[in-house]
């Protein structure tokens, strides 16, 4: 659905995005991720045709962001990150222009598609309210609503929980899964225990460019390069640490004590798993086991690891 | 033609559902109805036509162009500020049509406040004895300069309000710029006959006014000011259109 090829922003000296690439699948809801200045916001606002990219390419839904940008914007939802609304329009006449200048002129269409759009948002309560009263997190489902009322094929949203308290946030990611028009969603955030859950698949920003791209999950395991493990038990230390050491695949290990336990951090090799040789050893030995248990890299451990690796470069 | 529709609706509920407005309306009445009642004052007992009191006293328009720059710093600059202007320019709508509808809603608006002045000819010919019939064909020609003069102003205000994202800044480009051309025409007489003269002449805003209030349509200021009008609104769509060139 979004292909982004050689992508480069420049604003006069400073390149904000540099030789950038990357695709977007249908259906599939991907994370931006990046610190402040690692070009996010340009990338998504080039994306939404709001800004001309320097070179590159960027095809959404088959149409070219720069040649046919009035067939992309006809099928992308747009977010910006300061979340712009009219305060001085109700939440309902907003939700209207917004239908209008979308292109829904049918007054009957309009109707439905702004009562969809109330219901799915959650904003029954204050359809009649005025945009400027709002909480933050009601002007963000209302720019939520505004971005889906023509039913976008694709959503891009930039920072869509920025500002919000935790509550705020989990109901905003509760309302985007829950969204029974299946969309595309790019959207960045620096928010990273959020796009665990949320996302398919992340992309890393650094300067301008994308350092890591895939899965949560794969992306935690490639920090870690192999496993660890934690395992708890009511051992004699150096003869744990002995034991335990001459398993093969183990490659590192260290132990806490905790009270009359232990606790062992065993590295092991990629693709190795030795939970098995470990509770063998443990019964052999007559030892008490309370807890063995994977640990995995969080995102952020990537995040730290890739944005420090590229800065290096 | 739909979209274009849209703004103007949205551009007109905005003035209208805003206090200020009703303040600027209020403001440019008092004032107007007063240089109208010193003008007639000044003048009892000459013939004088009525609309000639109406449309030639310069405070009208200072009144005017401060209106006008009053109604169109905010119209593009106000959503540069807010951000909204990437709501718009990333939705499915012409910048044309952006502009234009800008332009028709502050239009409209302009001839909300200036439209009430017509009540001052009518006050004054209920209360007159023996002042013959208004003749109304040069009333409406008053009127039309007026329309004429406005919507060129409104463009002048509306491009100076696409250049910038400040109100403030946007103000001071429009009013020096109106300005210098509304003062340009009175300094026709320093110059001797040639092309300055003719150039100060064909742009006067107060000759234009005599002439139309007295009846006489001359194509020349209608074209000077529709085709300058026309330039300023290109200009301005231009101008927002330039944050899609690419750099």
């Amino acid at each position: 659905m979004i292909k982004v090829t050689h992508l480069t922003k420049r604003f006069g000296k400073t390149t904000a995005v540099s030789d950038l690439s990357f695709e977007v699948g249908k259906g599939e809801i991907v994370g931006l991720l990046g610190s402040n200045g690692a070009g996010k916001t340009t990338t998504l606002r080039i994306l939404a045709c709001y800004l001309p990219a320097t070179g590159g390419n960027v095809t959404i839904g088959g149409h070219d962001v720069f040649t046919d940008s009035m067939a992309v914007r006809k099928i992308v939802g747009y977010l910006p990150e300061g979340v712009p609304l009219y305060p001085e329009m109700r939440v309902i006449e907003h939700l209207r222009f917004t239908a209008r200048i979308k292109g829904i002129h049918s007054r009957k269409e309009r109707s439905e598609r702004i009562h969809d759009v109330i219901s799915a948002c959650c904003l029954n309560d204050v359809e009649h309210r005025l945009v400027g009263q709002l909480s933050k997190g009601y002007r963000r489902r209302v720019a939520l609503a505004a971005c889906l009322v023509n039913k976008p094929e694709i959503l891009i949203l930039d920072e869509p929980t920025l500002g919000l308290d935790p509550a705020q946030r989990r109901q905003f990611w509760a309302l985007l899964r829950n969204l029974s028009h299946p969309h595309t969603v790019l959207l960045s955030t620096h928010l990273l225990s959020e796009v665990e859950n949320v996302c398919q698949r992340v992309l890393i920003m650094n300067k301008g460019r994308v350092v890591a791209s895939d899965s949560p999950r794969n992306l935690a395991g490639t920090v870690t390069g192999g496993r660890r493990l934690s395992v708890e038990l009511q051992a004699p230390r150096e003869a744990a640490m002995k034991q335990l050491r001459a398993i093969s695949g183990v490659t590192g290990l260290s132990c806490e004590p905790q009270g009359a336990w232990h606790k062992f951090l065993v590295e092991t090799q990629s693709g190795s798993d030795v939970r098995q040789q470990i509770f063998e050893t443990v019964v052999n030995n007559d030892w008490s086991l309370r807890e063995i248990r994977s640990e995995h890299g969080t995102l952020e451990d990537v995040f730290v690891a890739v944005t420090e690796e590229s800065g290096l470069e | 033609m739909k979209n274009f529709l849209t703004i103007c609706c949205r551009e007109l509920a905005h003035h209208f559902f805003s206090p200020l407005a009703y303040l600027t309306i209020t403001v440019f009445m008092g004032v107007t109805g007063l240089v109208f009642w010193g003008a007639v004052r000044q003048t009892l007992g000459e013939p004088i036509s009525p609309q000639l009191l109406l449309f030639h006293p310069s405070p009208l328009w200072l009144m005017i162009i401060a209106v006008s720059v009053a109604i169109t710093m905010r119209l593009i600059a106000e959503e540069k500020h807010t951000g909204t202007i990437e709501v718009l320019l990333t939705s499915p709508i012409d910048e044309a049509a952006i502009v234009l509808g800008k332009f028709a809603g502050a239009f409209c608006f302009f001839l909300a406040i200036v439209a009430p002045t017509a009540l001052f000819l009518v006050v004054l010919r209920s209360f007159s004895v023996g002042l013959n019939s208004p003749d109304l064909g040069k009333i409406a020609g008053g009127y039309f300069c007026l329309m004429l003069v406005g919507s060129f102003y409104i463009s002048v205000g509306l491009l100076a309000s696409a250049l910038t994202r400040r109100q403030v800044m946007a103000a001071v480009l429009s009013f020096s710029a109106i300005i210098v051309l509304f003062f340009a025409g009175y300094f026709h007489h320093l110059f001797d006959e040639g092309p300055i003269r003719s150039i100060l002449l064909y742009i006067s805003i107060r000759e234009h006014v005599s002439d139309f209030s007295m009846g006489i349509i001359d194509s020349r200021p209608v074209v000077f000011y529709l085709s300058s009008t026309a330039l300023m609104l290109f200009v301005a769509t231009r101008a927002v259109e330039a944050r899609r060139w690419k750099q």
